[in-house]
């Protein structure tokens, strides 16, 4: 699963998520993409299981990307724990996305078989998403 | 490459709420610039520069943008086109002054042409690497896409930017080694037997910790 390598702090801020994608926000490798509609935080484990269904769907050829990286921490606290007494443990990494944010892209595979593979994706995803694909897309 | 006209006012209000207003009165806040001069914020038309956009053939439109009232006009192209991710609605326009005697650098669309035959034949796959060259050129020499075509492409051949068949008066300003199109073969993808719970119950090891005294 995606994480980063190095960090400067083990615990961020939750943060919040106004406005839209600033940047990431068009297809910049592939002919098919996966764009957010609503602003939300992306886990790994998401992330990983929505391209495992991806590359299982087009089955051989074609040429995935995976647009967004999980870099923040989230923290949880153990069960049956007591408030206060610090902040939890890191339980895993997320993405923040905001609305326009192109999550996966898609090359080398008719666009019936794109659309299809990113709806199933979109089913591992916990926000709204829709299908986008380039104008003038060559297959 | 034709010349767009079109009328534009001098913008005398400024800011976000100003800016808004305008944009919901069916006007898009825009600024002109560059040459050395100031930098002149102006507005224009939603629709009407909608549609000059959509007649134009590539990504470097040559405007000449007529200020409403008076009698200076001047050639411009755009330099940057903010828009709205989800609806496309554009929120501001940069137009950069130009002369129309002296060269440019833009980027130029790729287009491809035709099926390669290996993809067709040889079970390959197109990859489109590089989709836009810088060139250098006059304005009204500027070519909406330039043009590649990829039928005699086997597997495991490609397409340098050095092979691009340029226009007249068209030089190209980048690396000719590039590669802008590739048939590769159609290895058969490593599917990870990963399961769902699996994904669920990885553990999660954590990274490493940048030391603040190494920077």
């Amino acid at each position: 699963m995606l994480m980063p390598k190095k960090v400067k702090h083990r615990k961020h801020h939750r943060g919040r998520k106004p406005g839209r994608a600033k940047g990431g926000d068009y297809l910049a490798f592939g002919d098919y993409g996966l764009q957010a509609l609503e602003a939300g935080w992306i886990t790994s484990r998401q992330i990983e299981s929505a391209r495992i269904a991806i590359t299982r769907h087009i089955k051989r050829g074609g040429k995935v990307w995976i647009r967004i990286f999980p870099d923040k921490p989230v923290t949880k606290k153990p069960l049956e724990t007591r408030m206060g007494k610090g902040k939890g443990p890191p339980e895993g990494w997320v993405a923040v996305v905001k609305p326009g944010r192109v999550l996966y892209e898609l090359e080398g595979v008719s666009v019936e078989l794109a659309e299809e593979a990113m709806r199933l994706a979109s089913h591992k995803l916990g926000i709204k998403t829709r299908f986008i694909q380039r104008a003038g897309s060559h297959t | 490459m034709s010349e767009m006209t079109i009328e534009v006012t001098k913008r005398e209000e400024f800011g976000k709420n100003a800016n808004r207003r305008l944009r919901a009165s069916g006007l898009v806040p825009a600024v002109v610039y560059g040459q050395g001069k100031d930098s002149v914020p102006i507005q224009v038309e939603t629709r009407r520069i909608q549609d000059l956009l959509r007649k134009t053939d590539g990504d470097n439109p040559v405007f000449l943008l007529k200020m409403a009232g008076t009698k200076q006009s001047r050639h411009t192209m755009i330099k940057q086109l903010d828009a709205d991710p989800m609806n496309g609605k554009m929120i501001h326009i940069d137009f950069q002054r130009i002369n129309m005697d002296e060269t440019v650098r833009i980027s130029v669309g790729i287009e491809i042409h035709g099926l390669a035959y290996g993809v067709k034949n040889e079970d390959g796959i197109m990859d489109f690497v590089t989709r836009e060259v810088e060139v250098e050129c006059k304005p009204d020499n500027i070519p909406g896409h330039l043009e590649v075509d990829v039928t005699d492409l086997h597997v495991g051949q490609h397409l340098e930017v050095g092979s691009l068949e340029l226009p007249e008066g068209v030089v190209l300003h980048d690396d000719e080694s590039r590669v802008i199109v590739s048939v590769v073969s159609k290895a058969r993808e490593v599917v990870e037997e990963v399961e769902d719970e699996d994904l669920l119950t990885a553990q999660t090891e954590q990274p490493e910790l940048v030391d603040e005294a190494d920077g």
